[in-house]
């Protein structure tokens, strides 16, 4: 299977005059690639789409995460990320929160699965987040699964177009978070195990030409396999 | 597990300074790039030792201890005597030394001594031998960093020799039953090199000799040479984390040989200051 | 006192049949590990190399974080069925010496001030040891590293060269280690053409310390090559 061309950690990109983009820097004379991934450039600017990464809050971003410490003030958030959230305690009881009164633990406990948004980063203090506002909140039931963040923009397609495809053909309801952390709502187990299939396809295989069509291939093949079954 | 260190905060001008003087061939305190801080040293100061020395280069003090003791050779190594090296950064000599066992900085420093003189063949271990074998002489050389004011390398290794310098043997003896019998004589330990080290700060591909304490804090990266009198390399290190162009190494080797020679002609008899 | 064994004979070859410039073979397996972030076995000759990374994450305990950059945390252990003599498996003075000098040869690049507040942790285990494990550590290291997506000024690259019946010679064996006259491992970064870890112990000339710095150069440019080969192939193909 032919690939485009893959860069690694060192190797100089372009002498020209360019803008340092996503996972590069300039040295010298040269802007080189930080990671092993794939160089792009844009205008003037050249980054290199790493091939694997992970995730760095940015603000605004819709993520998925799981609370992993109950303080009385806040919850800490597994956000699959080197920096673990901070949900205050405010942004659940309102302003009116009294440590004396309200009790964090009752409300949510360790395990509790968030989809919230990121408020608040910047690298020298932990993300803030939030679960006020439209579709936020504790999720309640459903499937996890986690893709790589690097491979996002291909999971989502286009206009979105490879995950409506993926929704449609598997009859479920995807949400990805920004973080990687992906919630699939269906009632079929096998409907998820599909989904789940195309993703690690397009992890695996996301820097690859003609991608739209093997999606595409997997979950009619699934679809043949599962004829098969029935009819069997 | 190592640990990245936090980096010691230098204060900008300083830096700023140190680099427009490098650039010009000078140093902060006035030394040339590949000038020595003032070495002086005494040996046989602790008389409860077998052989001792304390050295003094610029602000750093370094005191060796040498204790000779019975022991069993090393199974592959049966016709020679065991040399221990062991080096404390005791707490009172900087503020970032810890109390507690040797961490991997004082270890680091021993092995480097430890090579020094071991790769040269410094200690005779041969002569050491009592019973093929069975029994041997153990030479154990403790270094202790008293002062830290930069380039402890230098003045470990330094240190270590002249306390070796100044080590005497108890002998033993068998007796006509075979059994080890301590005897009255007393032989100075047999040496066979002189091994120098010379260290190399360097900042922004600017190198210079004997890096004093303000200057180790601002360096890149350090280069250590170890020569024998003959002008053998018989142990190098590139110390911390920067990095090193390969055609600097070798100018750096040849200026350290030039020091070596230098220094190791001011390192000889008991008691000494260059000034 | 036996007689010094012959290491390379009057064809210039070695006990193992290389010449003196050969590297041994190495194998590199990208990917080895499941939960690692990145991982890589490294082979080079007899050599087998296990190198894992994980992070940046979270600092336990809290006060080891740096507020401008990450932390890095390097354990180098040696299995204690590695060696011809069982090792003890308590840390011993060189695996503490090693996991600081590999420490230092990571550290100047991995864009550690892009992560302030976290670790990597980059865990080599030695599982079988044939001479010039810290420098094929370290080169496993950088692999793993950019395995596991970490941002990276280039790649290191390591070997260690030697100096056996009086000749120099490229990445010592197990033999020419215990028996050679000097041993001189090194890690080089090709694309910046600096040295980032020069350790050497024995006896050199300073003409064969010359020579020898430059074939470690040449040593390390072929493995560079070969690091290359593996990362850019490990995406390239795809396994069904």
């Amino acid at each position: 299977m032919s690939g485009k061309p893959i860069v690694v950690p060192g190797e100089i990109l372009t002498s020209g005059y360019y803008r340092v983009g996503e996972n590069t820097i300039k040295l010298d004379n040269s802007i080189i690639a930080t990671k092993v991934g794939i160089p792009q450039t844009k205008g003037n600017t050249i980054r290199v789409i790493a091939l694997k990464s992970f995730y760095i809050p940015k603000i605004h971003d819709l993520i998925i995460g799981v609370v992993s410490e109950v303080y009385y003030n806040m919850w800490r958030v597994n956000i699959f990320s080197p920096y673990v959230a901070v949900l205050p305690a405010v942004d659940v009881f309102g302003r009116r929160f009294d440590p004396t009164k309200d009790n964090t633990l009752k409300k949510m406990d360790a395990g509790t699965v968030l989809k919230a948004r990121i408020t608040f980063f910047d690298r020298t203090q932990d993300p803030v987040i939030t679960i006020r506002g439209e579709g936020l909140g504790v999720i309640e039931k459903g499937f996890i699964t986690y893709v790589n963040p690097s491979k996002i923009a291909k999971l989502i397609g286009k206009k979105g177009n490879m995950l409506q495809k993926i929704e449609q053909l598997t009859n479920t309801k995807i949400t990805v978070g920004q973080n990687g952390v992906i919630l699939i709502e269906t009632q079929s187990i096998s409907a998820k195990d599909k989904v789940i299939k195309t993703i690690k396809l397009i992890e695996r295989e996301a820097h690859l030409s003609n991608l739209g069509d093997r999606v595409t291939k997997i979950l009619k093949e699934d679809e043949e396999n599962e004829l098969e079954k029935t009819t069997n | 597990m190592s640990v990245t260190r936090e980096k010691p905060v230098v204060s900008k001008i300083l830096q700023k300074n140190m680099l427009e003087l490098l650039s010009n061939g000078i140093r902060i305190d006035k030394r040339k790039l590949d000038e020595y801080r003032k070495i002086s040293y005494q040996v046989g100061i602790i008389e409860k030792a077998d052989g001792s020395a304390l050295l003094s280069l610029g602000e750093t003090m370094v005191l060796v201890g040498v204790k000779v003791e019975l022991g069993q050779p090393f199974e592959d190594t049966p016709d020679q005597g065991v040399l221990v090296v062991n080096a404390e950064l005791l707490p009172l000599a900087s503020q970032t030394f810890e109390p507690g066992p040797p961490d991997e900085r004082a270890i680091a420093l021993a092995r480097y001594v430890d090579r020094s003189i071991r790769e040269s063949n410094t200690v005779d271990l041969k002569s050491l031998t009592i019973v093929q074998g069975k029994i041997c002489y153990v030479v154990y050389v403790d270094v202790y960093v008293l002062d830290y004011g930069g380039n402890l390398v230098d003045a470990s290794v330094l240190a270590a020799v002249k306390a070796l310098e100044n080590t005497k043997i108890k002998k033993y003896e068998l007796d006509e039953n075979g059994k080890i019998m301590k005897t009255e004589k007393v032989e100075s330990l047999k040496l066979n090199d002189f091994p120098v080290s010379i260290t190399f700060g360097i900042i922004n591909n600017k190198y210079f000799v004997d890096p004093s304490l303000e200057e180790e804090q601002a360096c890149d990266t350090f280069l250590t040479f170890t020569y024998t009198k003959s002008g053998n390399i018989c142990a190098v290190m590139k110390n911390e984390q920067g990095l090193i162009a390969p055609a600097q190494v070798i100018e750096m080797m040849e200026l350290g040989w030039k020091k070596a020679k230098e220094i190791s002609s001011l390192m000889l008899g008991g008691q000494k200051g260059n000034d | 006192m036996s007689l010094k064994k012959q290491l390379i004979n009057e064809q210039g070859i070695r006990t193992d049949g290389r010449g003196i410039d050969d590297l041994r073979p190495i194998k590199i397996t990208l990917g080895y590990l499941a939960h690692a972030n990145g991982s890589v076995l490294y082979e080079q000759g007899k050599n087998k190399i296990l190198a894992a990374v994980f992070g940046p994450s979270e600092v336990h305990p809290k006060h080891a974080e740096l507020p401008d950059r990450a932390i890095l945390r390097v354990r180098y252990r040696m299995a204690p069925f590695s060696t011809e003599e069982r090792k003890s498996p308590a840390p011993t003075r060189r695996e503490i010496e090693l996991s600081m000098v590999i420490r230092n040869a990571l550290e100047s690049v991995v864009l550690t001030e892009l992560f302030p507040r976290t670790a990597i942790d980059i865990f080599i285990e030695v599982l079988q040891a044939d001479a010039g494990t810290r420098v094929a550590g370290v080169t496993a290291a950088a692999l793993a590293l950019a395995d596991a997506g970490i941002p990276m000024k280039g790649i290191t690259a390591g070997c260690a060269v030697g100096k056996v019946d009086g000749k120099i010679v490229c990445d010592l064996n197990d033999i020419e280690d215990k028996e050679g006259e000097a041993d001189m491992p090194i890690v080089y970064i090709p694309t910046l053409g600096k040295i980032s870890l020069l350790q050497m112990d024995g006896l050199m000339t300073q003409e064969e310390f010359k020579q020898a710095l430059s074939k470690a150069i040449n040593s390390a440019m072929k493995v560079y090559q070969l690091q290359v080969n593996a990362l850019k192939t490990k995406y390239i193909k795809v396994e069904r």
